[in-house]
């Protein structure tokens, strides 16, 4: 029953929820920051790396789900790259040969695209274990979910930083010119992540709880408690035949109660094939990294804990 | 709310209020020099940073206590680091960055990893590095023509000519510069006043300028008859250089506690901030330089109580097994 609560189900429309809002590559998951923060600083360059890794990621993940299930982990992972290596091969020879100027502004940025992490990321977590068709919902609402942080990035730093929407002038001297720096993109994207989630929190409440990155702040390492004799209670005089009045034990440690687990009953039911485990499906690299250093906060609380335990076990000698 | 979170409120509301205090003087010098406009974008930036501390908490569903004063220091702070001629909607940026997307959505007043008004400024010297360093001549017209600042100078390599009414000049803010941060004797005895109330302070700003001094006398840049000599003169007064040795390097969020930390914090805040006065591309980049230093020091300070941690366990390893020998 408790893993029934981290089960979802895998319907087109949930899909395309979170691949699209609930969990956005770039607002949410944080995955394949480079081209929205380093390119996106027109709408041009973003509506061209928005198709590129829109058909990067619907021909990676269909590719992974059709061919690649019974391959090793280590030999798909070169393979993710050489599906994005042709893909953005592609995609530049086409950019510079019909766009030779938006080409030349995304730069060094489009046939970087030929390592995205989000490609590789989704085809491991999702495609490589799912249907072809789900795959595909999946691939289109991750696709969709980029390209509109991309766009919306791409149109806001070009109006502010620029001054520019594509070609027309609308400022003759840019409003805020820091915004088409590259740490005007992560300002850009640290508002579109809040806004995002007052919109989920807003409009789609129920997906809220999903949209946490899944953080658990490891345990203080409590010091073992001192062992102190229990106060010795004095016991009242028995009744006889007073079962009521007896004494209590009083030698035993006190130990908390434990708070009774109430599990919420699953109402719906589902078609068992399109269960899936909601954190396989949607678990990513930060989380570990995320761990990493709350661990290495918690060791740093637990040195200066046993620092100034050992500072006052040092004032009572 | 715990006992110790009242404190450290507390201490942090009394460490603004004082710090408010030392900017009153700063304010009178700048209204003297530029007139009543300075004091115009003085209270206007107070104003907004209240509002935007209201707005931004409303906003966040969350408490956030304005009498700290800390949002009234964030105001004045920004507008006597800039120029006395800055636009106000230049100024009202800066501080609605260093409130709404840093002090707020930081943690707040006692726990932003990072000073907002060093973000706020960092903010402006981006994206109008050009208004942001567009100083005006003093007694000149305020929007006329700009003058040549000290850290201008600096970057330019060129030197002040060494004699009295130079030197009592630079120490007196009367050059071109910021409308509030230029007045080192202001700045040193407003400094002394604020280790005599806090005096755990004593230790950030003196580790701070001995390390801006130390570079300043080994890697000068500028050649003088005396180099070395009005090199350090120059480092020390250009700038928000002695202005963020007071205000931004003692703030209680982000200084640790301990007073051999909060020298050794100094130090590195200081070395950081004169190689960003190096090598950056604008003319003063103290702030970026604070900045570094606030990112940078958590993990510094981690290493360093590890450090500590196994030389204060070694020696009691080495004597147990020497009273382990000699028992056994």
């Amino acid at each position: 029953m408790a893993n029934d609560k981290n089960r979802v189900v895998l319907t087109p429309s949930r899909i395309f929820i979170y691949g699209v809002v609930v969990k956005n590559p770039i607002l949410v998951q944080v995955i394949g920051l480079c081209p929205a923060v380093a390119a996106c600083a027109d709408i041009y360059v973003a509506s061209l790396l928005s198709a590129v890794i829109l058909f990067l990621l619907i021909l990676c993940e269909l590719a992974a789900s059709a061919l690649l299930k019974n391959v090793s982990a280590w030999v798909r992972m070169a393979l993710y790259f050489v599906m994005g290596l042709i893909v953005s091969s592609l995609a530049t020879m086409f950019a510079e040969m019909y766009v030779p100027q938006i080409a030349n502004t995304a730069g060094v940025y489009l046939p970087l695209m030929a390592a995205s992490s989000a490609a590789a990321l989704r085809c491991e977590n999702f495609a490589v274990k799912k249907s072809i068709r789900l795959s595909f919902y999946d691939a289109a609402a991750n696709g969709i979910g980029t390209s509109l942080v991309l766009l919306f990035t791409g149109f806001v730093r070009g109006l502010l930083g620029v001054g520019t929407i594509g070609e027309f002038v609308v400022f003759e001297k840019a409003p805020i010119s820091g915004l088409s720096m590259p740490f005007g993109g992560f300002i850009m994207l640290g508002f579109s992540a809040a806004l995002l989630k007052w919109f989920i929190s807003t409009f789609l409440s129920d997906y809220s709880h999903d949209m946490s990155f899944g953080i658990k702040r490891a345990k203080k390492k409590r010091p073992p408690a001192r062992k102190t004799p229990a106060p010795i209670k004095k016991s009242k005089p028995v009744k006889k035949n007073d079962v009521a009045s007896q004494p209590v034990e009083v030698n035993e440690p006190v130990t908390e109660q434990e708070e009774p687990v109430t599990e919420e009953p699953v109402t719906e039911t589902v078609d068992q094939t399109l269960i899936t485990d909601e954190f396989d499906l949607f678990n990513f690299s930060v989380d570990d990294e995320i761990d990493a250093i709350m661990s290495g906060l918690s060791s740093f609380d637990s040195i200066l804990d046993e620092i100034s335990k050992e500072k006052e076990d040092s004032e009572n000698e | 709310m715990t006992k110790k979170t009242k404190k450290l409120r507390r201490n942090e509301s009394v460490f603004y209020a004082d710090t408010l205090v030392l900017l009153l003087p700063l304010a009178v010098l700048a209204v003297y020099r530029y007139g009543l406009g300075a004091l115009c974008r003085i209270l206007s930036c107070m104003l907004v940073a209240v509002l935007c501390e209201i707005i931004g908490s409303l906003l966040m569903k969350c408490q956030r206590d304005v009498s700290d004063c800390s949002a009234l220091f964030i105001g004045a702070a920004t507008a006597l680091m800039l120029p006395a001629n800055i636009p106000y909607l230049i100024a009202f940026s800066g501080v609605s960055f260093a409130v709404l997307a840093v002090k707020l959505p930081l943690g707040g007043t006692q726990s932003a990893p990072f000073v907002p008004t060093a973000a706020g400024f960092a903010f402006m010297t981006l994206c109008w590095s050009d208004k942001v360093f567009g100083y005006p001549i003093i007694g000149g017209a305020i929007d006329s023509v700009n003058g040549l600042s000290l850290s201008h100078m600096l970057s330019l390599g060129t030197s002040i000519r060494p004699n009295y009414a130079n030197i009592f000049d630079v120490l007196t803010g009367n050059y071109s510069g910021p409308s509030g941060a230029g007045c080192i004797i202001v700045l040193l005895a407003g400094s002394i006043y604020l280790c005599l109330r806090h005096r755990k302070s004593v230790f950030n700003i003196l580790g701070f300028l001995l390390s801006c001094s130390i570079m300043a006398l080994l890697f000068p840049r500028i050649s003088s008859n005396y180099t070395h000599l009005i090199s350090l003169l120059m480092e020390l007064c250009s700038g928000v250089l002695i202005f963020s040795a007071v205000f931004f390097v003692t703030d209680p969020a982000t200084s640790p506690s301990r007073p051999s930390h909060r020298f050794m914090y100094g130090i590195f805040t200081g070395i950081v901030c004169m190689v960003m006065r190096y090598f950056s591309s604008f003319e003063e980049s103290t702030c970026f330089g604070v900045l570094i230093a606030n990112a940078a020091w958590p993990a510094i300070q981690i290493r360093i109580t590890k450090i500590k941690k196994k030389k204060q366990i070694a020696p009691r390893t080495s004597s147990a097994v020497k009273g382990d020998a000699q028992n056994g």
